[in-house]
């Protein structure tokens, strides 16, 4: 697993300095006593906040009340960056990262799968599959390939992608259609 | 509702939503209801989602895998082509 030099607790000279007030302490802290959210004045006050969590409809699966986007995450250039991101959104609870097959031509899942090295087993990984009315074929091939570009062997949740249409629901029904590949999956 | 999905495009939009969420007081039943009632007359005929359907929001390979006629002869049409920088080709040609 590549170490991220910028995952771990971000503690500047001022927010440390702050943090040693709070918590009334003057003397020197040993460097591995060093809370692991330590605030400064550029960001919010968050402290060691975990996002509370909330059984997710029948999947039997608890999920963070905020969760994390694949699409705009993914517009950031830098994959450290975007790993730094990640990493500060699981410290602070959050466990569910929604992607998609669709999203910048495969980018979104590539950039989160790298970012949840070390992490997958702890989070909720959904993807979206956008046949759109494309057969059963389609949509396990870009199962597939969401699977790869997600570094993972399963999603715990995959969806269907953008039903707008008025005729998505018969397309989505239809036999040999998208929902075979879900119930196949 | 048991979870918001927000997409963030720079550190400072996540300690945004991180601090939302930490403030966060769910509403009541009551409030909940009030709030439904208000936006009933707004949001039942689709006016603000003209992009579910609008041929202004909408792209050529939508329309062709849900067998929506695509006249490319329509001004609408090759506005939209224009737009969307999508020729309708099928999958994986996109």
């Amino acid at each position: 697993m590549q170490e991220n030099p910028k995952a771990g607790p971000e503690v500047s000279r001022r927010g440390f300095l702050k943090g040693a007030a709070t918590a009334g302490v003057s003397a020197v802290i040993p460097t591995d006593k060093i809370p692991t959210a330590v605030e400064t004045k550029d960001e919010p006050a968050l402290g060691n906040f975990q996002a509370p969590k909330r059984p997710l409809g029948k999947t039997g699966l608890e999920c963070s009340i905020l969760g994390m986007g694949g699409f705009h995450l993914a517009t950031v250039g830098d994959q450290t960056e975007i790993n730094n991101m990640v990493a500060k959104a699981a410290d602070h609870g959050i466990n569910i990262f929604d992607n998609a097959w669709e999203y910048l031509n495969g980018l979104g899942e590539e950039r989160l799968g790298a970012a949840l090295r070390g992490r997958r087993e702890s989070v909720i990984v959904v993807s979206s599959v956008c046949t759109h009315g494309r057969k059963q074929d389609v949509a396990m091939r870009m199962l597939e390939q969401s699977l790869v570009r997600l570094q993972t062997d399963h999603l715990d949740i995959w969806q269907i992608h953008e039903v707008i249409y008025h005729n998505d629901p018969e397309l989505i029904y239809a036999p040999d259609g998208v929902l075979e590949a879900l119930t196949k999956a | 509702m048991a979870c918001t999905i927000s997409g963030a495009e720079e550190p400072r939009i996540i300690e945004q939503n991180l601090e939302i969420a930490q403030n966060f007081v769910p509403m009541t039943a009551a409030e909940m209801q009030a709030l439904r009632d208000r936006c009933r007359q707004y949001a039942k005929d689709g006016r603000f989602e003209l992009y579910k359907t609008s041929m202004k929001f909408d792209n050529p390979e939508a329309r062709l895998v849900h067998d929506f006629p695509l006249d490319t002869t329509q001004v609408e049409v090759k506005d939209m082509i224009k737009e969307a920088d999508n020729t309708g080709h099928a999958w994986p040609r996109v």
